[in-house]
């Protein structure tokens, strides 16, 4: 004991070792200072290495899904272009046709054919006696039989045998001088007179053998000068032709076997991705040696549907509305409409744009083509009309009442007979002017169409083929082949979600507004057009005859009357239809509004189920299932930090570390204010574009996100919770804050 | 006692010069955590580097920034199905010699620090910002072929608008 005190007690006295062992302490403290300094860097570093590990692997995989619906949106850009060459060459077929053109010339032919035969080989038309209503249209060759066998038909019993051969005679004269005007050949079977015959023949059968053979002349020169212009028309058709010769090949349907590729490559791409996914991942590990798991969406976001249209459009009903404005007890029916169909889905609103384009394109080169066949109808026209009244003003006195009446059954005008019977120049009638007459049989159909202006039927034979293969592709109908509908890649966010109630009382006065103006325009034309023609009429009649009975001239009245009428009624024809058109489509509306905003639209952006702040772009929960990828990373043996004095500091020699990454393919057209990625439900109406699809933007991209998933993985995946764990969390389960602050 | 005195007065001071020879020692030290922490944010550094330098090069390089490596090959399953898609992964193993010293003038060589980052090239977009002419070009490129092989026996013939990638 006294040892021990003794030697306490020499520790004050003797001093000696005191700074080598205070010496050694600060050494180890700042080799331990150093070794400090490395290990916190060397974890950092680690600790930067796996982010950036992290990082990529997401970004990687939001690349891909980015590519994957890019290669898909760039494909369906394919499917519209080449269904739109498919319109574009399908209509050119069709108005290049040179059977069309031929068609209507033989048509035609058969028509002056026709008129040389029921206007002079058939005289019985013009005879007057009844009883020779039902001579048969071979009359000539039994007129050759009579002159023979003096057999003659029971119908022509009651000429004489000097009338029967007289008349024959008259008729071959006829038919020579019509033959040889049209330059075909001189019948040379059976008899034939050169000289005009002129006896044994009654003036009234002269007469109208005559008118007949004047009818027919007039005709004639018409038909001829028609089968010219279409010879000259033929000519552009075929220089038209053989500008687009190339084309002639193609095979119908050529879209839709297209589009079966097409289909197949996005097929393969959709599938491809989750492998992509997944090989990708492997070479990240093997770069980084650190292991990677990549979780989220595995496909691009897009889904097939077999309908991109709205399926349940809304009829808005017809109002009937009391004549209030003359007061008259009658009701004015004003049409609803079709409302609901929205002009952009995806595959429609990019077929439409398409289509568009290579109409414009298209016109450039057939165009000029078309006008040469106008000019080439103009010239028939001025012919026509010119031809006409030439044919009036030098009419002998005997053939005048015969012209006139061809001319007025040829471009007499459906206006009101009172106020114009006159010819009015060329220059002013429509093409239905002289189709009247060429077409009054079901026959004439396409003749009609002949008539209209190139351009115009260009267009008229475009739009339907253009809506028909729009239906073909699948958008909406079914494919006519199978009767099935084909399915098409859309965002996959792409459904029909109904307006939220929260949100119906904002946009249902914009919807009843939209369908007023609608009905309101669809109505007010028809209307003012019925109440025109009704005042016209009524108020020319008795303003003619007050006039008349005022001792003003007939013609003179008749001007005036037209001129009061038709100011007097285009008044009354406005008020009418601007009143009785808005009081009815504001019924329409009423009752409309409700059934439209009652219907599912095709969003592709879902609505909030309850109001909020103003947004732009996807919901989060769309953007969590279909775009987001979260990537977590952790060390290995080789890739762990590499610390000292580990026993000492108390570090973890072999502790991973790890990291996680979430990334999104995303559009920006998502958040383009433009194309209404930033509407909401409840404020704008009817939807723009980007609300309802995005299917014309390939712009789709990666990018780091904000981790807002990183907890529901970690709590229901094994994978990124096997990551976090071996990176030092405890127990990721439901524990966002300590992944966050890990 | 005196002897003691006398012995403990001829050691006085020796703990002063051990201190003074330590002094280097711990300076030395010292410098070596100056050192380390040099190392050490170059490192942290160059790993934010390389990672940022092939973002960029992947969204808004040029050439020759655009020449694929061989650090990791690109995965072709998807551009297989239709080649000549600007299909790269910008990779980097990115080393930078840092200078350590211990002072000036005791210079005691550099440290090589190695860093590596991959990201995967464009997205295949043909109109997407950041993406620069090149890729743009690639792409429409790419597309228009894929068109004209639709229906280029169509395209001059009957009139039909360019091709125009989304």
């Amino acid at each position: 004991m006294r040892w021990l005190t003794r030697r306490i007690k020499m520790w004050h006295r003797n001093d000696r070792g005191s700074i080598a062992v205070l010496t050694l302490f600060v050494v180890w403290s700042f080799v331990a200072m150093v070794a400090v300094v490395w290990n916190t860097g060397e974890y950092a570093v680690r600790r930067n290495a796996v982010q950036t590990a992290a990082d990529t692997s997401a970004h990687a995989a939001a690349s891909w899904l980015a590519r994957g619906t890019n290669l898909i949106t760039a494909t369906n850009m394919q499917i519209v272009e080449v269904a739109s060459a498919e319109a574009i060459w399908q209509a050119e077929k069709q108005i290049l046709s040179p059977t069309y053109y031929g068609g209507i010339k033989g048509w035609l032919a058969i028509k002056r054919t026709h008129v040389y035969r029921d206007h002079l080989v058939t005289p019985a038309k013009a005879l007057p006696s009844n009883e020779v209503r039902e001579v048969p249209v071979d009359a000539l060759r039994s007129f050759e039989q009579m002159t023979r066998s003096d057999n003659r038909p029971s119908t022509f019993r009651y000429l004489s045998r000097d009338g029967y051969r007289v008349f024959t005679d008259n008729l071959y004269y006829a038919r020579d001088q019509i033959n040889g005007a049209l330059g075909l050949p001189i019948i040379t079977t059976g008899q034939r007179s050169l000289t005009p015959p002129v006896l044994g023949i009654t003036d009234t059968e002269r007469t109208e053998l005559e008118q007949m053979l004047f009818t027919a002349t007039v005709l004639i020169d018409l038909y001829e000068e028609v089968l010219r212009g279409l010879d000259e028309q033929l000519d552009i058709t075929a220089q038209l032709e053989a500008r687009v010769a190339n084309s002639v090949s193609t095979q119908d349907y050529f879209a839709l076997q297209r589009r079966n590729i097409f289909e197949n490559f996005q097929r393969q791409v959709f599938q491809t991705t989750p492998g992509v996914l997944n090989e990708q991942r492997q070479r990240l590990v093997d770069f980084y040696n650190m292991d990677v798991a990549t979780v989220g969406a595995e496909v691009p976001p897009v889904r097939e549907v077999m309908q991109t249209n709205v399926p349940n459009r809304v009829f808005a009903r017809s109002a009937q509305v009391q004549d209030f404005v003359t007061g008259k007890d009658r009701s004015i029916r004003v049409v609803g409409g079709t409302y609901g169909a929205i002009v952009c889905p995806p595959l429609r609103r990019n077929y439409y744009y398409r289509a568009a384009l290579d109409k414009a394109a298209a016109d450039a080169i057939v165009m000029p083509y078309l006008n040469q066949i106008d000019a080439s109808r103009a010239r028939f026209r001025a012919f026509y009309y010119n031809y006409l009244d030439y044919r009036l003003r030098t009419a002998e006195p005997q053939y005048l009442d015969t012209m006139t009446q061809i001319a007025d059954r040829l471009i007499r005008r459906n206006e009101p007979r009172t106020v114009n019977t006159t010819i009015k120049p060329y220059t002013q009638l429509n093409y239905k002017d002289y189709t009247q007459f060429f077409m009054p049989s079901s026959e004439g159909a396409a003749y009609t169409d002949a008539f209209l202006t190139a351009p115009e039927r260009w267009n008229r034979t475009y739009n339907p083929i253009r809506e028909t293969i729009l239906s073909r592709l699948g958008d909406g109908d079914p494919v006519p082949s199978t009767g099935q509908r084909r399915a098409m890649y859309v965002l996959a966010t792409y459904k029909m979600y109904p307006i939220p109630d929260w949100a119906k009382p904002s946009v249902w006065p914009q919807a009843r507004d939209y369908m007023r103006s609608s009905v309101y325009d669809r109505n007010y034309q028809r209307l003012w057009n019925f109440r025109y023609n009704e005042v016209l009429t009524e108020t020319y009649n008795s303003e003619y005859l007050r006039l008349v009975n005022a001792g003003v001239s007939d013609g003179e009245a008749k001007r005036q009357a037209r001129d009061t009428a038709e100011t007097f009624a285009r008044s009354e024809a406005d008020i009418f239809a601007r009143q009785i058109a808005d009081y009815g489509a504001r019924m329409v509306a009423e009752q409309g509004a409700d059934m439209w905003i009652d219907i599912t639209w095709p969003y592709e952006i879902t609505p909030p189920p309850i109001q909020v702040p103003p947004t732009r772009g996807l919901q989060d929960s769309d953007r969590h299932q279909y775009m987001t990828v979260l990537s977590a990373a952790v060390t290995r043996d080789t890739t762990n930090p590499k610390l000292t004095m580990t026993n000492i500091l108390n570090e973890y020699t072999v502790s991973p570390v790890a990291g996680y990454a979430q990334a999104e393919a995303f559009n920006w057209m998502e958040f383009n204010g433009s194309y209404g990625g930033g509407d909401r439900f409840d404020q704008l109406w009817p939807p723009r574009p980007w609300r309802v699809s995005t299917f014309g933007g390939w712009s789709w991209q990666p990018k780091i996100t904000y981790a807002d998933r990183v907890g529901h993985y970690a709590e229901n995946d094994g994978r990124i919770r096997g990551i976090l764990q071996r990176g030092g969390v405890p127990n990721p389960n439901g524990s966002l804050d300590v992944l966050n602050k890990h | 006692m005196k002897r003691y005195k006398l012995q403990a007065a001829t050691r006085r001071g020796t703990a002063d010069i051990e201190l003074i020879l330590l002094a280097g020692l711990f300076i030395f030290l010292i410098l070596m955590s100056a050192a380390m922490r040099q190392v050490i944010s170059n490192r942290i550094t160059l790993t934010r580097t390389t990672l940022f330098e092939v973002l960029g090069n992947a969204n808004r390089g040029t050439v020759p920034e655009y020449e694929n490596t061989t650090n990791i090959q690109p995965v072709i399953q998807m551009e297989a199905l239709r080649p000549t898609l600007p299909n790269r992964v910008h990779a980097q193993i990115k080393s930078r010699e840092v200078p350590v010293n211990l002072g000036q003038g005791i210079d005691i060589g550099p440290v090589t620090i190695v860093n590596r980052a991959a990201v995967v090239g464009s997205s295949w977009s043909g109109s997407g910002y950041p993406f620069r002419e090149p890729d743009r070009t690639m792409m429409i490129d790419w597309f228009n072929q894929y068109a004209l092989e639709s229906h280029a026996f169509l395209a001059p013939s009957i009139g039909l608008a360019d091709s125009y990638p989304p």
